[in-house]
């Protein structure tokens, strides 16, 4: 739930952002004045639907890699390979965690706010990045422990392309 | 911290090619090597605090809203059952010509890239339905599988396309004019392709076994009912876009909305359809664009370093005419197609290969048309081409990973082809466009 709540989330702000951009552009075809702040609101609701599908998109093994040496390394070099992956995202995560929630503290007391047609405190962008990095960081420690004590958790199905 | 640009080179572009070899995923490497980049050459903690920054400024940019968008289209379509009643039209509208499911296969392909996004989506619904039929008719399993995995490459270069936003949007380069520039040479390479089927199926009707039993008179009538209706959609974003009603990037949620209506009017936009296709959009944009939220660093720190004004240096000392560096660029375009995603392509070449492109005054819709047909062909060549994988995987466990390879290959030489005469004809990539305007 942690992880597909926030990822339900962002589905529901692309389907949002789908229905606001479509109303405005009718509205300015029929009327001449689109909907202030569709713009703004279209850019938050972009950045917040990747960030908070993140977590859940790493459990589901959908962001991409190449895995090109795994493949032709013998099991016990793979798995080492594999852990060694985990770990790097893992100390990544963590510390991307720390320097977000950095940010957020700064920005909070600036108190700059960003004024465009919506007017907002600025912290507020910076707002979900330390608990996605978190939970993104829980999940390569969870990956992490798999394969350490799991020899068959080298993952080879997991997402090569967007294309 | 002062370091001549080598070493910066080194560490950025090395640094990620090395992390991508490990195997974290492409997000986390690029990520991982801004975290040190920033700290080396952005001013320590700063550097970090400005890697968050430019993080949120990376995806709080308008023009990319289009990626979820165009997405969703293919996904809707593909949830809702409408693309698969497209295609059975397809089939049922095709008279008896020599390899008929495989000539099906490409025109279906090309009907759904003009409504769909994604390629991963048109390749494996195409291979799922058409695969199997023509596999139990006899066709022979290269004839079979390669038109599936061609066209569904051709999806990037025809609008709407995901990955032509984005090329845009990272390169600076016009998005209408690139998504109007690849529908030519995509619709070359849809022809070429059935040419090549019906020649290569006249020559040798064993590779593809015409239908048992008397043949079913080809009727319009289902081609009327399920497909001409889609023609809505390539129009809400095509007509809109060029009609000056919506800008490029509004022209893709006015598609998708399109989309939705049309699905809904089939009466195959249930709640369930609509979530999986939420879901599925959220999966691959979702994807695409937390490799972008290290975009900006990764570009200020080659800027800062000198790293990226070295590297184009070096490229131009080689003091090579610009036909020859157009051809350079898009040779290393090749090479990395074979075992790098098109996102990471983009991330790591457009730093250096932009600046030189306008330099040397190309017609920058031009060149960004190049440079999608590669990343198409990039799809589908070995080791790594992502299309070979999605194939593999939806065909029978017996066939090897060779007879896939060599079922691309034909269609690999026909996209180097059309590369080859884009770029000694400009106008078959810039021609629309200025027709249009």
């Amino acid at each position: 739930m942690l992880l597909a709540l926030p990822a339900a989330v962002a589905g529901l702000l692309v389907l949002g952002m789908v229905l606001l951009i479509t109303a405005s552009v009718a509205r300015r075809a029929l009327t001449g004045a689109e909907i202030p702040g569709t713009v703004e609101l279209s850019e938050i609701g972009l950045y917040l639907s990747a960030a908070l599908a993140a977590p859940w998109l790493l459990h589901k093994g959908q962001h991409i890699r190449a895995d090109l040496l795994g493949p032709a390394l013998p099991p016990a070099g793979a798995r080492l390979l594999e852990g060694l992956s985990d770990g790097l995202g893992l100390a990544v995560c963590a510390v991307l965690a720390w320097v977000s929630w950095g940010t957020l503290v700064a920005s909070y007391a600036t108190g700059g706010v960003v004024r465009r047609t919506v007017t907002y405190p600025e912290w507020w962008l910076a707002a979900p990045l330390p608990f996605v990095f978190a939970l993104l960081a829980g999940e390569f420690a969870l990956r992490l422990t798999r394969v350490a004590t799991d020899p068959a958790a080298v993952r080879r199905d997991e997402a090569r392309s967007v294309a | 911290m002062s370091l001549s640009w080598e070493p910066a080179a080194l560490l950025m572009l090395g640094g990620v090619t090395a992390l991508i070899l490990i195997g974290p995923p492409v997000a986390f490497c690029f990520l991982a090597i801004n975290l040190v980049g920033a700290w080396l050459f952005l001013g320590g903690e700063f550097g970090l605090q400005q890697l968050v920054r430019n993080g949120i400024a990376s995806l709080t940019n308008f023009s990319l809203t289009p990626i979820p968008f165009f997405v969703l289209m293919g996904e809707v379509l593909f949830r809702s059952g409408v693309a698969m009643r497209a295609i059975d039209a397809v089939n049922r509208a095709m008279g008896a010509v020599p390899g008929r499911l495989a000539v099906v296969a490409v025109v279906a392909g090309t009907v759904f890239s003009a409504i769909s996004g994604s390629t991963i989506a048109t390749t494996a619904m195409l291979g799922a339905l058409l695969l199997p039929q023509m596999l139990a008719r006899g066709y022979d399993r290269r004839m079979a599988m390669g038109p599936i995995m061609a066209i569904g490459g051709v999806d990037m270069l025809i609008p709407p396309s995901a990955l032509a936003v984005l090329l845009g949007s990272l390169a600076g380069i016009s998005i209408s004019g690139l998504l109007v520039g690849g529908i030519v040479p995509g619709l070359m390479l849809s022809a070429l392709f059935v040419g090549w089927i019906v020649l290569r199926c006249a020559m040798n009707p064993s590779l593809a076994p015409p239908d048992p039993g008397p043949p079913e008179r080809a009727t319009i009538l289902p081609l009327l009912v399920h497909v001409l209706p889609l023609a809505a959609i390539f129009a809400a974003v095509v007509g809109s876009m060029v009609g000056g009603i919506a800008t490029p990037t509004e022209a893709g949620a006015v598609g998708a909305s399109a989309t939705l209506v049309v699905a809904a009017l089939y009466r195959g936009l249930t709640v369930k359809a609509l979530a999986q296709a939420l879901a599925g959009t959220v999966a691959v944009s979702g994807a695409i664009l937390f490799i972008l939220l290290g975009a900006v660093t990764f570009s200020q720190v080659l800027t800062f370093s000198g790293a990226g004004d070295g590297i184009v240096e070096v490229l131009r000392a080689f003091d090579l005419p610009p036909w020859g560096m157009v051809l350079l660029m898009l040779a290393v375009l090749l090479v990395l197609g074979c075992f790098l995603d098109q996102v990471s392509i983009m991330m790591l070449t457009i730093p250096f290969f932009l600046p030189i492109a306008a330099a040397m005054g190309f017609d920058m819709v031009w060149f960004g048309v190049l440079f999608l047909i590669c990343m198409q062909i990039g799809l589908l060549t070995p080791p790594f081409g992502l299309l070979l994988f999605v194939m593999k995987s939806a065909a029978p466990p017996e066939v090897r990973m060779r007879e896939v390879y060599a079922a691309a290959a034909p269609y690999v030489l026909f996209s180097l082809g059309v590369l080859l005469l884009v770029f000694a004809f400009p106008p078959l990539a810039t021609g629309l466009n200025a027709w249009l305007r």
